[in-house]
């Protein structure tokens, strides 16, 4: 399965499955940010794993 | 901008500053950097930080806004955290800066976070001599601490 890297902003990064790292995402987003992040901006800042 | 950024008129930020023995640190959820949070509309400001910092810290010792500024179209208000404990979020120590100063009728053209870090401590620093409720909030090394930052002539960084 496909690995993705997603940095926040603020430099947090989550690393796993496309589900993993918008889950990942939407949690911290909502408890740190006070944002509703949805699936398509979480995917817009993360890059495959492996490159 | 990036696809995912803190968006809205009033944005808050965070210091959450904690002390390891009499060195100062700062940390946060974010590290040892300003922790940005959005108000959505209708939102007090002040209410969304506390509930925010409660929720992602697991215990601080006082909560307090130190300033504002209007910057990237939005008016930024600092709050500083204090925490008794740094935990496993990375901190860094705090280093000194000079003051970011105001012309007669104008802000600084640009403040950097050092120099709003530095300002919320000696504001936290002369509330620690004012404030019974900082004061009680604060133990006697967390105030001696604060002694560093309280402002005198002589004390002014360049």
């Amino acid at each position: 399965m496909k690995a993705y890297l997603l940095t926040c902003m603020c430099g947090w990064e989550a690393r796993g499955t496309e589900d993993e790292v918008v889950g990942a995402a939407q949690s911290h987003g909502r408890d740190i940010h006070n944002m509703d992040v949805t699936h398509d901006q979480a995917m817009a800042m993360a890059k495959p794993a492996d490159s | 901008m990036l696809p995912l950024d803190v968006e809205g008129p009033v944005t808050i930020e965070v210091f959450t500053i904690a002390r390891i023995g009499d060195v100062l640190m700062l940390t946060g959820p974010c590290g040892p950097a300003p922790w940005l949070i959005e108000t959505g509309d209708g939102e007090n400001p002040l209410d969304t930080a506390v509930r925010i910092i409660k929720g992602a810290l697991r215990e601080s010792l006082l909560v307090h806004s130190t300033s504002w500024r209007f910057e990237r179209g939005a008016v930024v208000l600092t709050f500083l955290a204090v925490v008794p404990e740094i935990g496993a979020m990375d901190a860094a120590p705090v280093e000194r800066s000079a003051l970011a100063r105001n012309a007669e009728h104008a802000a600084p053209d640009d403040i950097s976070y050092g120099q709003v870090l530095e300002h919320a401590l000696r504001h936290l620093a002369w509330l620690a001599e004012d404030d019974g409720v900082v004061q009680s909030a604060l133990d006697a090394e967390w105030l001696a601490l604060l002694g560093g930052y309280v402002p005198e002539p002589f004390r002014q960084l360049n």
